[in-house]
């Protein structure tokens, strides 16, 4: 379609429209990157998946969700210009993440490097956002 | 042209193995101990030591051409005994984050190791009979 001054107005919004789709699919899609287990390819490592499960998100003033799939809820309603939250509140989230050595409250001895689900789900952010504009032309057009 | 993740690996390594006045060095997430280049033995570090690692994710190919971009960072844990205050660890968080700064370019294979940030240290937290602060490279390596 070509836009003229006349139509500026559909313009802006099909741009709105776009950014939106965008914004809501990679952000979903990031989380879920977060959350894959190293038996599926991804970095975070799944047992009992009680780290998994501890997953809360939330949109500053608007939605919000617990458990393993509640980003799939949230992201869906975001819109430009809002802030998410995405924390995963199991008590040693922090500990699988970022690396940890020596005995934990049960006695049990651990010497790991972190998983870092983290940080290699947000390098691959440029990659994602790519992927969710691909995606957003076909359904927005 | 190729490059491997193993030659990344060693680019990355040999540049911080190169920072003066560094600690042992624990190379590697499946290393029992410090990896020494004379002996090629395993023996557990005294405190501080490093303990370095990568955190990669899956490479892309962005162009028509049969080459890669790979996309991520040099992880390294700064471990220094519980009750030192934060001075020791953030000395020697900062060596690390002025040995690798932004734009800095290593060889690896045929490609190149881009440093794309400057690197930046998480908060410390006690961990175990340690005191660990993560400090984080982010790179980019292209054949």
């Amino acid at each position: 379609m070509k836009y003229t001054f006349a139509t500026l107005d559909q313009w802006t919004k099909k741009t709105e429209k776009r950014i939106d789709a965008v914004l809501k699919d990679a952000t979903q899609s990031v989380i879920a990157v977060a959350q894959t287990s190293k038996g599926h390819g991804g970095r975070m490592p799944v047992i009992t998946n009680t780290l998994r499960d501890s997953l809360e998100s939330s949109i500053a003033g608007g939605a919000s969700g617990e458990g393993e799939s509640s980003h799939i809820l949230v992201a869906p309603t975001m819109k430009g210009g809002d802030v998410a939250t995405f924390t995963w509140t199991a008590e040693y989230a922090r500990r699988v993440n970022n690396g940890f050595t020596g005995a934990d409250s049960l006695g049990r001895n651990y010497s790991q490097v972190g998983a870092h689900f983290v940080e290699g789900a947000v390098d691959q952010w440029p990659a994602i956002v790519r992927a969710s504009i691909r995606k957003a032309k076909v359904a927005v057009g | 042209m190729s490059m491997t993740e193993k030659q990344i690996a060693a680019a990355l390594r040999t540049r911080l193995e190169a920072t003066a006045s560094a600690p042992p060095i624990v190379w590697g997430a499946n290393a029992p101990g410090v990896y020494s280049t004379d002996d090629q033995q395993y023996v557990t570090p005294d405190l501080p030591f490093w303990l370095a690692y990568q955190v990669k994710t899956p490479p892309e190919r962005p162009g028509v051409e049969n080459w890669n971009a790979y996309v991520g960072r040099l992880v390294v844990a700064v471990m220094v005994n519980e009750g030192t205050f934060e001075n020791e660890s953030e000395d020697l968080a900062q060596k690390i984050i002025d040995q690798f700064p932004a734009d800095l370019e290593l060889t690896a294979g045929d490609g190149h190791i881009k440093v794309t940030a400057i690197g930046y240290a998480d908060d410390g937290a006690p961990d175990g009979a340690y005191f660990r602060t993560n400090v984080h490279i982010r790179y980019l390596a292209m054949e």
